[in-house]
């Protein structure tokens, strides 16, 4: 891999977007599950460069803009391919933030973008062999995001990510951590923003022993459309895995899922776990899930589980026996449906801002009704 | 098993014979095959027409942009059409001397003795051999082969055949099956009627480079019950072979409708059906499959449950050997309210076997009330075996209650340790699990049918541990 200036990248990533295609969409008989606009091309471009507000803590080195480019040198862009897809490229060539951060011993890292104009960031985080990283990223912008995030965990590292998206109408998340031996890597994202939101999560756990942690909450509502997917590669020894989400999914809303678990040849003794529940609060509602499971080592211990339903009657029943009404009945189902998820989360802040954006929405079906 | 034992049967199953064959549609595919196929039939007109249809469906389709390699599946290269020296026989007596040696080899004599009630014995294209109970022709129940039933019962097929249930625009191997297929098996059971006991039918393919592309058809009127068994058994040879056939299954109001096979199709077949069921309200379909044989199968039985209350249940066991891809799976669509359905699963993997899963179920917008349950299960014996689960799940409707669970492990060391302690062989020990394992698919079946399957599964371990 050769460095590339910005200018390059960006001129190298305008000229692949014509013959690249969109992200791929699960597709089952007769049915497409994600589509993107026509004209998204023209919609998603950015011209003025924005400033993030970062916070950081500890032993990190942070840098910004060209000279982030020019310190992450190859490992921009290399764990995620310009040329993955359309949107990568339109990505690529139309960054408006870029953040390189390099983190040794115990540190902390907070990004957050409040703007009325597009965010199309992107993070690149190395945590030096022994760091202790927390990193967050929260965006919230009246237009799109793109938010990507290449992350490398040196040996025995640890890094603690959290992300919440708002953004107002489009949004398109690629995040991919790769691990050394003993490296460890939790994810928290919480998705709610976004008419259309595609959000895709890779670990790749290449040293042995190395382990993650992947964790997910979206709460589509409204007509909003939430495209998530998370997958773990097994590549090394004695590597571990759990993946855990949960969706909330109201009105006419869709909740797209798909997880996958793989076991390379090269990883033996291998434990991956996926878990995905998903609470249906309207008839008009979907939720459509594909938790996939593909295994080339047969030294592994794998399962996974999926779950989909409505509010249960005798729960709903029991409460407002107590006295609750119908809706507060409800909202407090849907805080506890969450609740075993929000236990996995470290990051106090990242956990703060999502029960934030539970109650808004909450909120704002109140104010509906 | 003795190993001398394990040769005999190895033996069974890779037989063949030298049955004449009197027609021969000759390599490749061409309208003019499909002409010479119906005219060799004697069809009216419509199944003519539906064939040239469904032909040219097939030369338009491309191959499927999904699931496993089919590189090697050359359609030129495939006789679709053949028929065994003989005409149908009522009784063995008449049955062509060859074509029995190897029916017996299969014991089918021994199961007709055991008065299963009926046997079509498909030997290559034609059913050869067909036998009912007097007392089921009483109870106005039809059990013919499906060249027969068009001939016969032309209404009941014409309203029936690759229209409602599968159209033959479905998929390529579908369009396929329609412009050639030939035998297979009619059933009609009258409203209020049960068939108690399995129809039984055996398909095989005995002939270098042919394929084989029956057609069964199964329609169950109100509140009637049937079991249906179907079980191939395939000698081995070199060239590529492709089985296609296609099920259709009409479960009326409250009937119930078991459909069983256990396939071991030689190990350099292509094995790819289309099985559906159409399931009205209160009816329920029951899908069991074992899949042990074949190079490639793709093998997705459906229900498509379009009644109130309407049940499916799938039940589908894949053991797949070196050089083996057994891709499975089931959909089910939930037309309407209170409509369950589950979805067992169990693969083995061996050698550099494959195993897959692949899964659709579908609850639409109205089908509220609905439940499923989907579980897979796979087992993997060897380093370089491989195991895929795939299942999609589609729900608009929030009154439904889906559960779905997959695991994946490698057999288990600790529990052939333990059995080896009280002084099981360790072959012994790894038959017993895997014994264990498919255990849901065999107490399902009839008892010699759970014999078979123990069997051909004794023998696909043997065959890779030895």
């Amino acid at each position: 891999m050769i460095e590339m200036k910005p200018e390059e990248i960006r001129k190298e990533s305008q000229d692949k977007i014509e013959g690249l295609e969109m992200p791929e969409s699960i597709r089952t008989p007769g049915r497409t599950w994600t589509r993107y606009p026509d004209d998204i091309q023209e919609k998603i471009t950015s011209s003025e460069s924005i400033q993030a507000d970062v916070e950081s803590e500890g032993d990190v080195e942070v840098f910004t803009g060209d000279e982030a480019l020019d310190k992450a040198g190859i490992k921009a862009f290399n764990l995620i391919k310009t040329d993955e897809n359309k949107l990568n490229a339109i990505h690529a060539a139309n960054i408006n933030s870029l953040i390189y951060a390099e983190a040794s011993g115990d540190s902390e890292l907070h990004i957050e973008y409040i703007e009325n104009r597009p965010v199309m960031s992107h993070l690149i985080v190395r945590a030096n062999d022994n760091a202790d990283v927390t990193v967050t990223e929260e965006t919230e912008s009246q237009e799109f995001n793109t938010s990507f995030t290449e992350i490398y965990i040196g040996e025995n590292a640890s890094v603690e990510y959290g992300a919440v998206e708002k953004p107002e109408n489009f949004s398109y998340s690629r995040r991919k951590a790769i691990a050394k031996k003993y490296g460890s890597i939790n994810w928290l994202n919480g998705m709610f923003g976004g008419d259309l939101n595609r959000t895709k999560i890779e670990t790749v756990l290449k040293g042995d022993n190395s382990e993650s942690e992947m964790t997910g909450v979206w709460y589509p509502i409204g007509e909003q459309h939430h495209d998530i997917s998370l997958q773990v590669r097994h590549i090394g020894d004695n590597t571990k895995c759990d993946m855990d989400s949960r969706s909330v999914v109201d009105n006419k809303a869709r909740s797209l899922y798909e997880g996958l678990q793989k076991v390379e040849t090269s990883a033996v003794d291998t434990s991956s776990f996926q878990d995905q529940e998903t609470l249906m609060l309207s008839k008009n509602a979907e939720s459509d899930a594909s938790p996939k499971l593909m295994i080339e080592d047969p030294n592994v211990e794998a399962s996974h589980a999926a779950a989909a339903g409505t509010v249960e009657k005798d729960k709903q029943h029991y409460l407002e026996s107590r006295g609750l009404t119908n809706e507060k009945a409800e909202r407090l189902v849907v805080k506890g449906f969450f609740e075993p998820v929000m236990g996995e989360i470290k990051v106090p802040r990242v956990k703060e801002s999502i029960r934030a954006e539970v109650q808004r929405k909450l909120d704002e079906k109140e104010q509906e009704t | 098993m003795s190993n001398e034992e394990i040769q005999k049967n190895q033996e069974k199953f890779n037989h063949k014979t030298d049955a004449e064959i009197s027609y021969d549609s000759g390599r490749g595919l061409s309208e003019d095959t499909v002409r010479r196929i119906s005219e060799e039939k004697d069809e009216p007109e419509w199944m003519l027409k539906k064939r040239l249809e469904a032909f040219r469906h097939f030369k338009r389709r491309p191959m499927p942009g999904w699931g496993p390699d089919l590189s090697d599946l050359d359609f030129d290269d495939i006789t679709h059409y053949k028929t065994a020296e003989g005409e149908q026989a009522d009784e063995w007596d008449e049955v062509p001397e060859e074509i029995e040696e190897t029916f017996d080899k299969l014991g089918i004599p021994d199961a007709e003795k055991e008065a299963l009630s009926g046997v079509g014995a498909q030997y290559e294209s034609e059913v050869v051999y067909q036998n009912m109970k007097d007392e089921w022709e009483e109870k106005g129940v039809i059990f013919c082969d499906m060249d027969k039933a068009v001939q016969e019962h032309g209404d009941l097929v014409k309203e029936y055949f690759m229209n409602k249930c599968v159209p033959p625009q479905d998929n390529k191997f579908a369009a396929l099956h329609g412009a050639v297929w030939s035998g297979g098996s009619f059933v009609y059971v009258p409203e209020g009627v049960e068939v108690e006991i399995p129809v039984q039918a055996y398909f095989r393919m005995n002939s270098k480079g042919m394929g084989q592309f029956e057609h069964t058809l199964i329609i169950a009127e109100e509140n009637s019950t049937v079991h249906y068994i179907e079980g191939c058994s395939a000698p081995q040879y070199t060239r590529n072979n492709l089985h296609a056939g296609c099920v259709e299954v009409f479960v009326g109001e409250g009937a119930h409708v078991q459909y069983s096979t256990v396939q071991n199709w030689s190990k350099n077949t292509y094995n790819l059906n289309t099985k559906r069921a159409k399931v009205s309200g209160d009816g329920t379909m029951e899908w069991v499959s074992g899949s042990m044989g074949s190079k490639v199968t793709m093998l997705y039985p459906s229900s498509h449950l379009n009644g109130e209350g309407a049940r499916a249940n799938h039940i589908t066991i894949s053991f797949a050997g070196d050089g083996q891809n057994i891709d499975t799976g089931a959909k089910v669509v939930h037309n309407a309210p209170d409509t369950k359905s589950t979805i067992e699963s169990k693969s083995i993997s061996q050698g550099s076997g494959r195993t897959n899963y692949r899964g659709l179920v579908r609850i639409p917008e109205g089908a509220s009330g609905s439940k499923t349950s989907i579980e897979c299960d796979a087992l993997m014996f060897s380093d370089e075996a491989t195991s895929d689960t795939e299942p999609y799940i589609e729900i608009k409707e929030d009154d439904v209650e889906m559960a779905h669970e997959a695991t994946v492990g490698r057999i288990g060391d600790e529990e052939i340790h333990y059995m080896q302690s009280r002084g099981i062989e360790e072959e012994e020990a790894k038959e017993m699990i895997v014994r264990g394992f498919i255990e849901p698919i065999a107490k399902e079946l009839p008892l010699e049918y759970a014999v078979e399957l123990n069997r051909l599964v004794q023998l696909e371990m043997e065959g890779s541990l030895g």
